[in-house]
């Protein structure tokens, strides 16, 4: 029996999309107050970032994704949307990571390739270090 | 004009200055009246709007508190509880993509931060000046109660003050102008962030300080430019790079301007190897080991200087630099090519200089420079610091006397502008000491040309 505390990994996602949305929202607030009539250079600046905030916002959201992914997964895993699997072999959840590639999170049992959780060995170390998602 | 836009203050400067001259026992009183009604239009709504200014610079002082929260969150999550169940490949990559958005973030919010205190400076500086403004503009509605020579005498004097306030705020409005220019060189990822880089990707190569701003635009130019199997291999190209810098290195040879074929050549050559390899190898400046690259023969400054500004721009140029003997076969290579007429024992000429340089993409112009003339060495300044902002390098004539010596702009960096010297060494002279003509730190006091882009 493998225990994913999915409370826990909604958690993480809502935070960090809340941090995407929070940086979203700041930097709409600040482009709004350098609307014109602003100094040439001012906007050039505010131009400029913009676009980097766009990028550090899509890396974020992406991130969040991921992490909700992985939760829906479990739960779909988990029939009965509890924190608890009753099938190691099934468990098992797609990250997208926010450099855009794909690896599998799953149960070192049910998983003969791909990337496992760290922890100790075996269903027990998935339940260890799960747990602390 | 909400900032004091400098044109529109040099605009009224002018007309000022103008007003100044026609006040005076030479003209008729109707063309004196005209001239003072003018200026008292122009006094009546002084340029800059302090309380918007400093609202703006609100804006980026909730900017820069708010990225650094999101900053640390980041960074939390960066080392979080996913990624500490997490591991392989992709989880390395996400981590690290993390971890580069955390830092650029914080440099961000650094940059937000120094911007709200120029825009406060700023404020403050336009509420000091237009209180001397309206010193003036009181003398001047004063002047006209006078009768004769006394309202002249009075006027003058007002229209003198007000233009010497219009030119305090013109210097002001270009101070501004100057670091908001170097705040905007910082922001990076934006440059790159296209359809063949993904945000995730863009903060990353940002995250390595590797290709200036110039040359993530570039890349990102030539990328989209690349037919669809060129860009595939590319794609492969970028995605086989073991590292961050291996990956930066490949797109600053695409932004250099050369074929997928050579950078299929230069991967195979640089793959697998190791952050100080790379380094020693492609960065001409790399302190490591004394690698940065000094001019071999004393007239060879222009060649070393040529050689350097190549080099920081084209890591397949820097590569072929890998000895010595290569070295100073180079600057000799680049002493023929632009001494065909002009004697190399007194050295390489601007115009060879320039020639030479804009053989390999980027065009320059040179322009002479006294900087014993009061606004010579200004838009000078402006023309070379603004060039080093947005990521070029800058050849720079110095001498005492007569031209004697290039030197190199690599960077601005606060109020220091960063040199590199063919004699091998990196120095720091202040903006003031650029502006007033004392480049001792460089071994020659005057400023007298410099080479900028078109």
């Amino acid at each position: 029996m493998i225990h994913v505390d999915l409370e826990a990994l909604d958690r993480q996602a809502r935070a960090i999309a809340a941090l995407g949305d929070d940086l979203r929202d700041a930097v709409a607030r600040w482009q709004d107050a350098l609307t014109d009539p602003c100094a040439p250079s001012v906007r050039a600046v505010r131009d400029a970032y913009a676009k980097d905030f766009s990028a550090y916002t899509e890396v974020l959201c992406t991130w969040a994704d991921s992490v909700r992914a992985a939760t829906c997964t479990y739960r779909t895993t988990d029939n009965e949307a509890a924190t608890t699997f009753t099938s190691p072999t099934d468990a098992s959840a797609t990250l997208t990571s926010p450099a855009g590639a794909q690896e599998t999170f799953t149960s070192p049992a049910g998983a003969p390739h791909g990337d496992r959780p760290t922890g100790d060995p075996g269903v027990t170390g998935v339940q260890a270090s799960a747990s602390r998602l | 004009m909400t900032s004091g836009d400098p044109w529109q203050v040099s605009t009224a400067i002018l007309r000022l200055r103008r007003a100044a001259e026609l006040v005076n026992p030479a003209h008729s009183l109707p063309e004196i009246l005209q001239a003072v009604t003018e200026v008292a239009a122009i006094l009546r709504e002084p340029p800059g709007d302090p309380d918007a200014v400093e609202a703006q610079a609100a804006a980026f002082h909730a900017l820069a508190a708010l990225l650094a929260t999101t900053s640390m969150d980041t960074g939390h999550i960066a080392t979080g509880p996913v990624p500490r169940v997490w591991e392989g490949e992709a989880a390395t990559a996400a981590t690290a993509t993390l971890k580069a958005t955390r830092d650029l973030i914080e440099q961000a919010s650094a940059a937000m931060r120094t911007a709200g205190h120029l825009l406060d400076d700023h404020a403050e500086t336009l509420r000091r000046l237009h209180k001397q403004l309206d010193v003036h503009r009181t003398d001047l509605a004063q002047a006209r109660r006078f009768p004769g020579i006394r309202m002249l005498v009075k006027a003058f004097l007002a229209i003198r003050g007000a233009l010497g306030v219009f030119e305090r705020l013109h210097g002001a409005a270009e101070q501004l102008r100057r670091g908001m220019r170097e705040i905007e060189g910082r922001a990076q990822a934006g440059a790159i962030h296209s359809t063949h880089v993904p945000a995730s990707g863009a903060v990353r190569l940002a995250g390595t300080g590797i290709l200036t701003a110039i040359q993530l635009k570039r890349a990102a130019a030539n990328l989209d430019a690349l037919s669809t199997s060129d860009a595939a291999r590319m794609r492969a190209l970028l995605d086989d790079a073991v590292t961050e810098a291996e990956r930066a290195y490949l797109l600053k040879a695409m932004a250099a301007g050369h074929s997928v074929d050579a950078i299929v050549s230069f991967a195979g050559t640089i793959h697998g190897q190791g952050s100080v390899w790379l380094d020693r190898r492609l960065n001409p400046l790399s302190g490591d080991e004394g690698r940065i690259v000094r001019q071999f023969d004393e007239t060879a400054c222009g060649s070393t200087t040529i050689m350097v500004t190549r080099a920081m721009n084209d890591p397949i140029y820097a590569l072929s630099l890998d000895s010595e003997e290569r070295i100073r076969a180079e600057e000799q290579r680049i002493h023929d090519s632009t001494n065909r007429v002009w004697p190399q024992r007194l050295g390489t000429t601007p115009w060879g200089l320039t020639g030479e340089l804009n053989r390999y993409g980027t065009q320059y112009d040179w322009r002479a420079v006294d900087d014993t003339v009061a606004g010579s060495v200004n838009p000078a300044l402006e023309a070379a610091v603004g060039a080093v902002d947005a990521g070029h390098t800058v050849p720079v004539l110095i001498g005492d006397g007569y031209p004697k010596h290039f030197v190199l702009l690599i960077g601005h960096e606060g109020g220091e502008l960063v040199f590199y010297n063919p004699s091998g060494e990196v120095t720091r002279v202040s903006e003031a000491d650029f502006r007033d003509g004392n480049m001792s730190a460089l071994g020659y006091r005057h400023v007298q040309g410099v080479v900028t882009p078109r």
